[in-house]
């Protein structure tokens, strides 16, 4: 009787072994799939990921309820309506309740855990994953941008964590307030995500003072953004403009 | 040690086997209503056979006491039989000059008992019967006495000839497990019961396969046989729909059917050799165990339906 009920503990391992397989693989195709479409909407790795182990999760408890003894006995007749009647008899202590479990013992000795799994549906989704993974592979080689639209979540603020304090102390840092008494001259370089602040001197290095405004802020645009004002209303409001600013 | 058990098990198949081969030197064919008659006896039941006359039931059981080396009695029914000629009666006994009061066991107080036309015997007669099955035991006056064990009934009714008849009613025929219907035999059956018959060879006797200690055994292990719970629920979902389909049925099976149902089922996959209850078993055993106990609308009737067809129609 304890190695009947052994055998059943076993046989529900390897069931789950084989639904786990299955939930992985479903859940590699959500989450190439998602990535894809994410993609799109220029939203990164991490939303697909989240989504996929969730789907992980819900898919493995689901199909666990959905496998039976009866998917097993009808990839291994030669245990039909015998193994789920063992099953449902566990408790017993009968001679023919024994003797059904010495024959079922005996025949699932010969069944290996690979009947419980359907090899042609494995096989599908395994292509599947190759279609959708080479198809990454050739956006990623070739650099095709495929984003379409903007990030909904860029104006998001996600500084979810950095506190009051932390902020106000960054707001305090000398050095990271540039503007001041001192000549500060920036380099506006070609590509504008850069700019190149070698050129920016501590304005207490320079001996400037917070409080003191001398002269006038030049700021130099580098060569490829010169541009001469030869257009009179141009010029005007050039000078409008840094007015203002004064 | 552990894998003899299971050939124990297969052997009794070839038991059974042998049990009908044996039966079958003195029957010709009707294989399915003995293996009914099997079921019924490992189920430590009774049952109903109807049978026009001449199909050799009489022979048919006398067959299965001999090889099973049981007490077989044949009671037939007439309207003048009365309970006594049936379960005993006190007799006076001359013993040493002093008249005593001594109990003259009747018919019933044998292992197989045949009870032919049982609807030609009175109601109170059959009464008298019916108890005697339910409770395994007679009670004259003040005494009991208790039936021998195994013990079977196979009564029997005439489906013509209803004249001057006392139906059993469908409370009293709800107490046999099983309604065998034995038909006539096919052409070359029937040939073959001329050959022999007819012949100047004489009938072989029959050996004796079985004892009756070991038929208790084998219906307790009848009674053991596992069965999957969703074969159990298949076999009472079964009974359910019968009260449950109005438009053919007027009064459905009571529980009494669904315990049949599964008691047959076991005692088949013993016969068939099998450790465990098939789906297969429940079905085949549905039609014998429901067909004496469904009361058939009038539209079922007007259609042509018999019971058979009705619990096809359940089954599906």
């Amino acid at each position: 009787m304890v190695k009947i009920k052994e055998m059943f503990e076993e046989v529900k391992f390897e069931m789950f072994k084989v639904v786990l397989l299955g939930a992985f693989l479903d859940s590699a195709i959500f989450f190439l799939i998602s990535y894809l479409v994410l993609s799109v909407f220029s939203i990164g790795i991490l939303i697909p990921l989240l989504a996929a182990i969730i789907y992980l999760v819900i898919r493995s408890f689901f199909n666990m309820k959905k496998i039976s003894l009866k998917e097993i006995e009808k990839r291994n007749p030669s245990v039909k309506e015998m193994l789920r009647t063992a099953s449902d008899n566990q408790e017993e202590d009968s001679f023919m309740a024994r003797a059904l479990f010495e024959e079922v013992l005996d025949k699932m000795k010969a069944v290996s855990s690979g009947s419980f799994i359907s090899l042609k549906q494995m096989m599908k989704k395994l292509v599947v994953i190759f279609i959708i993974s080479s198809l990454l592979f050739t956006i990623a080689f070739f650099n095709i941008n495929i984003s379409k639209f903007e990030n909904p979540f860029a104006n998001v603020n996600l500084n979810f964590f950095q506190n009051k304090q932390t902020q106000e102390k960054a707001i305090q840092e000398a050095g990271l307030v540039t503007l001041g008494s001192g000549k500060i001259d920036i380099n506006l370089k070609q590509n504008l995500n850069q700019i190149d602040f070698n050129s920016v001197s501590n304005p207490e290095d320079t001996g400037a003072l917070a409080d003191e405004l001398e002269g006038d802020v030049n700021a130099k645009a580098s060569k490829a953004y010169t541009k001469s004002l030869d257009d009179i209303n141009d010029r005007k409001t050039a000078a409008e403009y840094s007015q203002k600013i004064k | 040690m552990a894998m003899d058990n299971v050939k124990n098990i297969e052997k009794l198949k070839s038991t059974f086997s042998n049990i009908v081969s044996e039966i079958a030197k003195k029957i010709v064919g009707q294989e399915e209503v003995l293996e009914q008659i099997l079921v019924a006896i490992l189920c430590d039941a009774n049952a109903l056979l109807e049978s026009f006359p001449g199909l050799g039931k009489t022979s048919m059981i006398s067959a299965v006491s001999q090889v099973m080396k049981l007490k077989f009695s044949r009671i037939q029914g007439t309207p003048d039989l009365m309970p006594s000629d049936i379960i005993g009666t006190y007799v006076i006994e001359d013993r040493d000059g002093k008249k005593i009061f001594k109990f003259q066991k009747g018919p019933i107080f044998a292992n197989i008992v045949l009870m032919d036309e049982i609807n030609r015997a009175t109601p109170k007669t059959q009464a008298a019967l019916l108890e005697a099955m339910q409770e395994k035991q007679v009670t004259v006056g003040n005494q009991t006495f208790p039936l021998d064990k195994p013990f079977f009934v196979l009564a029997t009714q005439n489906p013509i000839d209803q004249e001057g008849t006392y139906p059993l009613p469908e409370a009293q025929t709800d107490r046999f497990l099983l309604k065998i219907l034995l038909d006539y035999p096919k052409k070359e059956d029937e040939l073959e019961i001329v050959e022999r018959y007819t012949g100047a060879s004489e009938i072989p006797q029959l050996n004796s396969l079985l004892s009756g200690d070991s038929l208790v055994l084998l219906q307790k292990l009848a009674r053991q046989v596992p069965i999957a719970n969703d074969i159990k629920k298949k076999a009472v979902e079964i009974v359910q729909k019968t009260r449950k389909l109005p438009e053919l049925i007027e009064y459905g099976a009571s529980p009494r059917a669904s315990i049949g149902i599964i008691m047959a089922a076991k005692a088949k996959a013993l016969i068939d050799g099998r450790k465990y209850v098939s789906l297969k078993d429940v079905e085949q055993m549905a039609h014998p165990i429901l067909r004496h106990r469904l009361i058939l609308s009038f539209k079922a009737e007007r259609e042509g339906l018999n019971a058979d067809d009705v619990i096809n129609k359940i089954i599906g």
